[in-house]
C-alpha cells in the first residue's frame, strides 16, 4: 500500500494560500522570499519519491497554469508535468494539464483505492480543503509542514478552524534550513 | 507560548490540558522565565493565573515546577492590560488601561531584566501590530485541536521574523525562538 504524503508551505500563522503566486492572493508568492540551497534539494528528493499527485481544485488550477511552461536542469518540472495527477472537484469541467484525472464523487473511496495500488508516495501539495477531508478520514500517512519565518496576517489557513475531532500526531522528523524554514514532519499517532 | 499544530493556544473553552510537558521542556521554560523580572498579561490569561498561582504554595499536589514558578511569579511585578478589569487580587499587580505602546516603551527604558508576556493571544496580537515584540518563543505541540483560541489574528501587515533557535523534545514538542523585526522587502 502506498503512502499519502501531505507537504505544505505554511506561514507561522498557519496560512497556506498561494505560496507560489499563481492564485492572485495579495501576499502571493510569499515562499519565494525565503531562499537557500537546501530547500530545493529537499523538494526535489520529495517529488522523486512520489509518482502521483493528488490535488484540490484551487491548487490544481494554480499548478496547471504555472507548471507546463516551466523548465529546469534537475528534472523537477518534467516530473511534475509528466506524472499522473488526480484532482478532486465537483465543478471543474476541463483538465488542461497533462496526465490529469478528475475525482468528482466518492472522494474517500477513490483515494483509498489509489492507496491500494502499487507504487511510490502519493503527494499532496497545498489543497487545504482536501487535506482536511483526508485528515478527518485518517488517510494522511505523513504531514510535512515547511514553516516559514513569517506572519502573513491574512489568507486561507491549512487547518479547518472548526474541525470536529482532535488529532494527536507523532513527530517523525524536524529539520532547520539556513533560510529559517523549519520542517516539521508528523505521522498520525496510532 | 504553547501552540497546537493548527495554531491554537487553548481549546474553545480555554482548555490547556492538551499541552505536552516533560522535565526537559519545563526546565527550559523556567530558564526563559528567569531571564525576565516582570510579567505581562491580557485580562483572560491574567484571571486564569490569578486564580491559580497564589494557591500553589499551600497545595499538597504542587510539583517542584509549580513551586519554582510560583516563587518567581507571585512576588514579581505584574501588569495586566485591560479596559474592563476593575480590581486585582494578586500581589504586586497593576492594571494598565490604555496607551499600551507608551507603557511598554517606558518599561523597556527602565533598568532590569526582560519583560515576559505569558500566553495572552489577543494582547500578543496587539503587541505585534505595535511592533513591540523583540523575541517570540513557541512550543509547537504535536496535536491538531480542530477548534479553539487562535494565536495570531487580526495582523494588519506581513511580518518577517528571524529564526534564532529550534529544539526538538522527546515528547514531540518543537520549540522555536524567533527575533521579531519589520519586513524588509
Amino acid at each position: 500500500m502506498r503512502k499519502i504524503v501531505v507537504s505544505e508551505f505554511v506561514s507561522l500563522d498557519g496560512v497556506v494560500e498561494d505560496p507560489g503566486g499563481a492564485e492572485k492572493f495579495k501576499h502571493g508568492g510569499w515562499s519565494f522570499k525565503f531562499r537557500d540551497d537546501q530547500v530545493p534539494k529537499y523538494k526535489l528528493d520529495e517529488v522523486f519519491a512520489s509518482d502521483v499527485l493528488l490535488l484540490g481544485r484551487v491548487t490544481y488550477e494554480g499548478f496547471a497554469k504555472a507548471w507546463p511552461s516551466m523548465k529546469d536542469d534537475v528534472g523537477f518540472a518534467d516530473k511534475m508535468n509528466n506524472m499522473p495527477k488526480y484532482v478532486v472537484s465537483t465543478t471543474l469541467k476541463k483538465l488542461d494539464w497533462n496526465n490529469s484525472h478528475l475525482i468528482k464523487t466518492n472522494v474517500v473511496e477513490e483515494v483509498k483505492e489509489l492507496k491500494q495500488q502499487q507504487g511510490k508516495d502519493i503527494m499532496v501539495y497545498g489543497s487545504g480543503k482536501l487535506v482536511n477531508t483526508l485528515l478527518q478520514h485518517d488517510l494522511v500517512d505523513e504531514l510535512r509542514l515547511m514553516v516559514h519565518p513569517v506572519v502573513l496576517g491574512s489568507g486561507r489557513r491549512l487547518f479547518d478552524d472548526n474541525a470536529e475531532t482532535m488529532k494527536v500526531m507523532k513527530l517523525a522528523d524536524s529539520k532547520t534550513f539556513p533560510s529559517g524554514i523549519i520542517l516539521l514532519s508528523y505521522h498520525p499517532a496510532k | 507560548m504553547h501552540v497546537s499544530l493548527d495554531g491554537f493556544v487553548a481549546g474553545p473553552n480555554g482548555e490547556i490540558d492538551w499541552v505536552y510537558f516533560d522535565d526537559d521542556l519545563i526546565e527550559d521554560v523556567q530558564s526563559l522565565v528567569n531571564t525576565a523580572d516582570t510579567a505581562l498579561f491580557g485580562r483572560v490569561t491574567y484571571q486564569l493565573m490569578e486564580s491559580y498561582w497564589p494557591t500553589v504554595a499551600s497545595s499538597p499536589t504542587a510539583t517542584k515546577h509549580d513551586l519554582d514558578h510560583s516563587h518567581w511569579v507571585n512576588p514579581a511585578p505584574k501588569i495586566v492590560f485591560s479596559r474592563t478589569l476593575k480590581q486585582v487580587h494578586w500581589q504586586n499587580t497593576r492594571i494598565v488601561k490604555d496607551h499600551i505602546g507608551e507603557e511598554i516603551t517606558r518599561l523597556q527604558k527602565q533598568p532590569g531584566k526582560n519583560l515576559i508576556l505569558f500566553a495572552s493571544p489577543t494582547l500578543g496580537s496587539t503587541f505585534m501590530n505595535l511592533n513591540l515584540i523583540d523575541e517570540y518563543f513557541f512550543n509547537i505541540n504535536p496535536i491538531v485541536l480542530g477548534k479553539g483560541k487562535p494565536l495570531f489574528r487580526d495582523q494588519n501587515e506581513m511580518r518577517r521574523l528571524k529564526l534564532l533557535e529550534s529544539k526538538t523534545y522527546k515528547n514531540g514538542v518543537v520549540s522555536l525562538r524567533y527575533r521579531g523585526r519589520k519586513l524588509e522587502e
